[in-house]
């Protein structure tokens, strides 16, 4: 029986002692272990299938990584993320198909944009508590597709979108979408930098301290004022310039952008890689770009009722799940682990 | 009436019971002493159903009550008054009132009780429309505890019943609550001021970091 | 366009708008959920309406409306005890149930979809035909519209204020723990409103189904224009709500006649931002957020 009152504060999890400088190195040298183990698993295996789907679950993580930031870490309930990515995807391509820019300008630059869109839309966003944040950020996601068929005469290419972006050039060579080996390379030295950033940098930081400070104790974040807020609007930038960098790369590497990136199969995915993997509990969130990745490719043949599927899935992880992969694997990770 | 065994409340991973223990009899008015952040409103509210209960028992008219909620123990006559009031503010006192009697047993008979009600604070029949938002500080404890006594409750468990009151109030405050004890109903009730209570308790506990003691209320003084 | 097209349109829209706000708002002001499903119930009402007139039964639109209700408010209720209540156990349930809600919603649009198919449904006016005003021809059907919009919100006003039921709602959004206290069962509350939620939100959609078509992934424009409406009414207060809802609606027509349909959802956007930045407590704001 549950006992009806309950604190109203939202805590996703505890403050946990990883993320307070102990065992940086030790941590850093398991993580990169495990991208070097990745990588050689991707090379012995070597098929294009393979390092398609090896392509998508990189991505995927520094996606998955800038929103665990923060939703999961912040504390922030942010659901405008596949707007950052759509940005630096939009942004990269119109820059190198309208702006006549090499891949590798514009990535960066693209990421830099999504970063100022992030921001943009942390300033009403630092302003509001809980919900308010979700349905402002929601309410965005919802509205761009509108928006970029409004402004088809921008170049945004409306609803079939835009095509023909470059492939990435470096060192005269030039990486067509064909070549997977060294398309999987490049992808993974982004999401290694990417999940680096942001788990191993950011969040080690003081920086990151404040951030989980502010989550955990709302009226810390208030004595923090003015600072806290402009520590919430750093964190959204950050976490928007790395998913519209991940959007960039992912534009390249299809050489089309659409607005179904914003559709609701993407959406349910990251939805459901966070719930499976559980916010603010490093790694988890990644198991779940793992898991759904593969898992979505397994289910292809149901393709009907896939998303119906991924639906139940976000349902029963978060009932049955609550703190998702991340929260199993450290229940295991020491004994006397902190109630659920 | 109520016997408390050894029961743990924590907040989160904040431990704020240990193994409290006590013990109200038929008709007694018990204190419990303890100054601010010591555990006493998470005692009685945890007693109430309105906080978990970690382990230990607690039993009341004879029944195990630890895991029961509070609509269950509000119809079985065990009472909360909160320190703070927990007036609905946007609503008027009678509506306050009227919400009092929300269990079945104490709704049948609501119009006399609130009779009963007003014949102590006529104060409250006068501003019986009144939003309680614009009502004073007496004003508030009074429908507090009348609200409390809308439900027609067996043991009233009331926190710290003189809070933000002006003093010439709380001596009245106290009174009132002895004239009910002495009208038959088990009173328990936490307070910090102890002077207040001389004359009017049968037995007090003191609860210091989580722990309780039976004592008097020299020990208390003592302690502070 | 002209002035009074603009009128009958605000009228309409802003009488069906304050029904399906008000559901949202009666969810968040006694549990704080913000219900992300709320549109989808609202599909989903068209379609169990829809189902119910040529699914099977083929019963009349008037009796497939009487019908649904009842249904609605079970599944509101199911939904409640079944996929809400489990989550409020944890720390951080709030985020869980805008994740659960979001999945729910997920869930009901392809769950449609498999069902029916993609293709949108329609259900013909119940009543044909129209009346003159000030030389514009207004359906009878929109105007059955109005009627049956503002007495089911004069019935929910009724409802909260005058029964014992309806004062134990308004006491779990005044004060949860007070409410607690006095012996209201909040769970049950919770249920209730859940329930009475999903009606005013299915209803709509059945309303709106003559008027625009049933579609699967249709109950996001709605869901996303209850919730500006109850931001910018200010959370908790009905009454904003009904405020918001007319205003609102009145300037949508006006950006529809002026500037064309396809601006009509960044319009809602852009007043989101300006309530947000300016006012988050809304009109008549209760709450600060």
């Amino acid at each position: 029986m549950t006992k009806p009152i309950q604190d109203s504060r939202s805590r996703p999890a505890g403050l946990s002692s990883r993320f307070t400088g102990a065992h940086y190195l030790r941590d850093s040298l398991a993580f990169l272990g495990c991208a070097m183990a990745f990588l050689a698993a991707g090379l012995v295996i070597g098929e294009n299938y393979v390092f398609h789907i090896l392509i998508l679950i990189c991505i995927w993580s520094a996606v998955i990584a800038g929103w665990d930031l923060l939703i999961g870490y912040a504390g922030v309930f942010n659901y405008a993320q596949l707007v950052f990515f759509a940005v630096g995807a939009y942004g990269s391509a119109m820059l190198s198909v309208s702006g006549g820019l090499p891949a590798l300008a514009a990535i960066p630059l693209a990421a830099g944009i999504g970063g100022l869109f992030g921001a943009l839309i942390a300033i009403p966003s630092a302003r509001l508590k809980g919900e308010y944040v979700a349905l402002f950020t929601f309410a965005v996601h919802l509205a761009l597709p509108s928006i970029l068929q409004q402004t088809r005469g921008l170049g945004t290419g409306g609803s079939t979108g835009i095509l023909g972006l470059p492939p990435i050039s470096l060192f005269s060579q030039t990486f067509y979408a064909i070549d997977k080996q060294a398309w999987f390379l490049m992808a993974l030295i982004v999401a290694v930098i990417c999940i680096y950033l942001i788990y191993f940098v950011v969040l080690r930081s003081r920086f990151g301290l404040a951030l989980l400070a502010m989550r955990d104790a709302p009226a810390f974040s208030e004595a923090l004022g003015v600072n806290g807020r402009r520590y919430q609007i750093a964190a959204f930038a950050i976490s928007a310039a790395i998913t519209a960098f991940a959007g960039a790369f992912y534009a390249h590497y299809t050489a089309v952008v659409t607005p179904r990136i914003l559709g609701t199969e993407f959406f349910l995915m990251a939805m459901v890689m966070l719930a499976i993997g559980g916010m603010g509990r490093f790694p988890g969130a990644l198991l779940g770009v793992c898991v759904v990745v593969i898992g979505n490719e397994v289910l292809r043949s149901f393709d009907s009722y896939r998303l119906f599927a991924l639906g139940l899935i976000v349902i029963g992880s978060v009932i049955f799940l609550p703190h998702g992969l991340g929260g199993v694997l450290r229940r295991f990770g020491k004994k006397d682990s902190p109630r659920a | 009436m109520l016997e408390v065994d050894r029961i743990n409340v924590s907040y989160g991973d904040f431990h704020v019971l240990h193994d409290v223990s006590l013990k109200v009899e038929k008709g007694e008015m018990v204190a419990v002493l303890g100054a601010n952040g010591h555990g006493k409103s998470t005692l009685l509210k945890a007693l109430c159903g309105l906080l978990p209960i970690q382990n230990g028992t607690v039993r009341y008219e004879g029944s195990d009550i630890t895991r029961l909620a509070s609509t269950e123990l509000v119809q079985r006559g065990l009472v909360y008054v909160a320190e703070d009031r927990r007036l609905f503010r946007d609503m008027t006192v009678l509506d306050n009132l009227m919400l009092g009697a929300f269990n079945t047993r104490a709704w049948k008979c609501r119009e006399k009780t609130l009779d009963q009600v007003f014949a102590l604070y006529p104060r409250l029949e006068e501003r019986r429309h009144q939003l309680c938002r614009h009502l004073s500080g007496g004003e508030a404890q009074m429908v507090a505890l009348g609200r409390g006594l809308m439900s027609k409750p067996h043991l009233l468990v009331i926190d710290e019943p003189s809070l933000g009151l002006a003093p010439n109030l709380t001596a009245q405050m106290m009174e009132t609550i002895h004239d009910l004890n002495r009208a038959g109903m088990t009173i328990l009730l936490v307070e910090q001021n102890a002077a207040l209570l001389t004359g009017h308790i049968s037995r007090s506990y003191v609860i210091e970091e989580g722990v309780i003691a039976e004592g008097d209320l020299s020990a208390f003084g003592e302690l502070q | 366009m002209n002035i009074v097209e603009i009128l009958i349109s605000g009228t309409t829209q802003g009488a069906v708008y304050c029904v399906i706000a008000m559901g949202l708002s009666l969810v968040y002001g006694t549990s704080r959920i913000l219900n992300f499903a709320h549109g989808a119930l609202y599909t989903l009402g068209g379609y169990i309406a829809w189902f119910l007139m040529y699914g099977g039964p083929g019963l009349s639109f008037g009796l497939a409306f009487v019908v649904s209700l009842p249904l609605l408010f079970c599944i509101g209720v199911a939904l409640e005890a079944g996929i809400i209540r489990p989550l409020r156990r944890h720390a951080n349930w709030q985020i869980n149930a805008i994740m659960v809600t979001l999945g729910l919603a997920f869930v009901i649009e392809n769950g449609l979809q498999l069902l029916f198919g993609p293709k949108t449904k329609t259900i013909p006016a119940f009543i044909e035909g129209g009346v003159s005003i000030g030389g514009t021809t207004v359906s009878l059907y929109k105007i059955a519209l109005v009627g049956i919009s503002v007495l089911l919100v004069v019935l929910l006003e009724l409802f909260l204020a005058r029964t014992r039921a309806g004062k134990s709602v308004q006491a779990v959004s005044q004060d949860l723990q007070a409410a607690a206290q006095v012996g209201i069962n909040v769970n049950r509350v919770f249920g209730l409103a859940l329930g009475l939620s999903v009606v005013l939100t299915g209803a709509a959609g059945i309303l709106l189904a003559p008027v625009f078509q049933i579609s699967p992934t249709g109950g996001w424009s709605p869901f996303l224009k209850a919730f500006v409406i109850v931001v910018f009414g200010g959370l908790g207060s009905t009454r904003g709500a009904m405020l918001a809802a007319f205003i609102l609606a009145f300037l949508e027509a006006i950006v529809v006649a002026s500037v064309g349909p396809g601006w009509a959802m960044p319009a809602w956007l852009i007043v989101l931002m300006i309530v947000l930045m300016t006012r988050p407590k809304g009109l008549l704001g209760v709450w600060e957020n």
